[in-house]
């Protein structure tokens, strides 16, 4: 694209940014009374919505009960208005599926399965870039709300490669232009992968570099999200008498 | 006539506002609880490399060597001798499944329910071929036992 940089000499991106630095997160847990679980979260533009239902018996078709654990079920849909041109399906279209498989093999790696029959989770999300981070983050939290065992949180970030300088958590501008991008979801606590994912042509000596900015974000994000859950929980518990 | 306007003001956070200052200890998932193996390990922690991981967000209770980890919100687990309300939502082979908001769905037996005739009486064919004309899918019920068996509630 002439004329449009992402990285400036002087090393500012876009929207002012550093290569490191995330833009402005804000966090709410507990949206829906009617719900389990659920939360809000803005990631920069992004914004994402997130409700758990569960663990509730299966229904439907019993024979996909599995024996020993549960059933975690993920749906992703985005908002008709939500990108640049009007979308007319909101979900059943390739890309929500598969963002729909890639939140489920995440939470399937962080919920503690054993202990119940079958959750469903479902995330509704409205997208300026960095929507698997976005959801993934919602999604945590909403988990967390519903009460549901977790073995840690998990924090996700974007994390991009332009002229030799890894930049973390991109905007919609930025993976629009077309360059390589990988999107990792972390469990903070044992520095574990959840999910890493790029569908991009990387040369495999930057990796190590654009994995690591994405890993310093997740673990930054992490800061953020465990300080909402401490106040919620606080508040929470004042509340409820002691 | 005079009036009182107040503008808009941001919420002081709760915390703040009633001024005391929790004394339970609180955690967040991943949160260590101790590294103390000495203790026995309850709902809503997990054993992770020789350490009491928290496995909920809630507030951490400690009864002599057991500690557990009591969530803020989680689904209704059953107690013996509450008193539940709940709708039918199948009717198997001697059996009802009951929705009460749960975890799994409550279970009431054929056995358990009181027939008229005696209660001593074995609960026959016909019983079984019967059970739709007592509750059917929809019915909403009220039973006072409880018993807890393999994660669903007996009732």
């Amino acid at each position: 694209m002439a004329g449009l940089e992402l990285l400036s000499d002087q090393g500012y991106r876009v929207d002012g940014r550093r290569a490191g630095e995330l833009r402005k997160i804000q966090a709410r847990m507990g949206v829906f009374a009617q719900a389990d679980g659920s939360a809000y979260i803005e990631q920069g533009n992004t914004k994402a919505l997130a409700v758990v239902y569960g663990p509730h018996e299966i229904r439907g078709s019993r024979a996909r009960a599995l024996p020993d654990r549960a059933l975690v079920n993920c749906q992703y849909s985005s908002a008709t208005f939500s990108t640049g041109e009007r979308k007319r399906r909101p979900h059943g279209d390739r890309k929500s599926c598969e963002m729909g498989l890639q939140l489920r093999q995440t939470f399937e790696a962080a919920i503690l399965t054993q202990l119940h029959p079958r959750s469903q989770i479902d995330i509704y999300v409205q997208a300026d870039g960095g929507t698997y981070a976005a959801c993934v983050n919602a999604a945590t939290l909403a988990v967390l709300d519903a009460g549901i065992p977790m073995r840690d949180f998990v924090c996700a970030c974007s994390a991009g490669f332009v002229d030799g300088t890894a930049l973390a958590d991109l905007s919609h501008v930025e993976e629009a232009a077309g360059g390589p991008q990988l999107a990792l979801a972390l469990l903070p606590a044992s520095g574990q992968i959840a999910l890493l994912e790029m569908d991009a042509r990387l040369h495999e000596d930057h990796l190590e570099r654009v994995l690591e900015a994405a890993a310093q974000a997740a673990r930054d994000v992490h800061t953020l999200l465990d300080r909402v859950v401490r106040q919620h929980v606080r508040e929470a518990s004042i509340l409820l008498g002691d | 006539m005079a009036m009182e306007m107040r503008l808009p003001v941001a919420r002081k956070p709760l915390s703040e506002r009633l001024g005391r200052d929790t004394k339970k200890h609180l955690v967040v998932p991943g949160d260590t609880i101790t590294t103390d193996t000495g203790f026995m390990r309850g709902h809503g922690t997990y054993m992770g490399e020789e350490k009491l991981i928290a496995s909920v967000a809630g507030s951490v209770e400690r009864v002599n060597k057991l500690i557990c980890v009591k969530a803020l919100k989680t689904r209704y687990i059953g107690e013996v001798g509450d008193i539940v309300v709940g709708r039918i939502t199948e009717v198997q082979q001697k059996r009802w499944k009951v929705e009460t908001n749960s975890r799994l769905d409550s279970v009431l037996l054929l056995s358990s329910m009181n027939l008229p005739g005696g209660e001593l009486r074995r609960r026959s064919a016909e019983d079984e071929l019967a059970m739709r004309g007592f509750l059917q899918e929809g019915d909403l019920i009220s039973d006072g036992q409880g018993s807890q068996g393999h994660g669903s509630v007996a009732l």
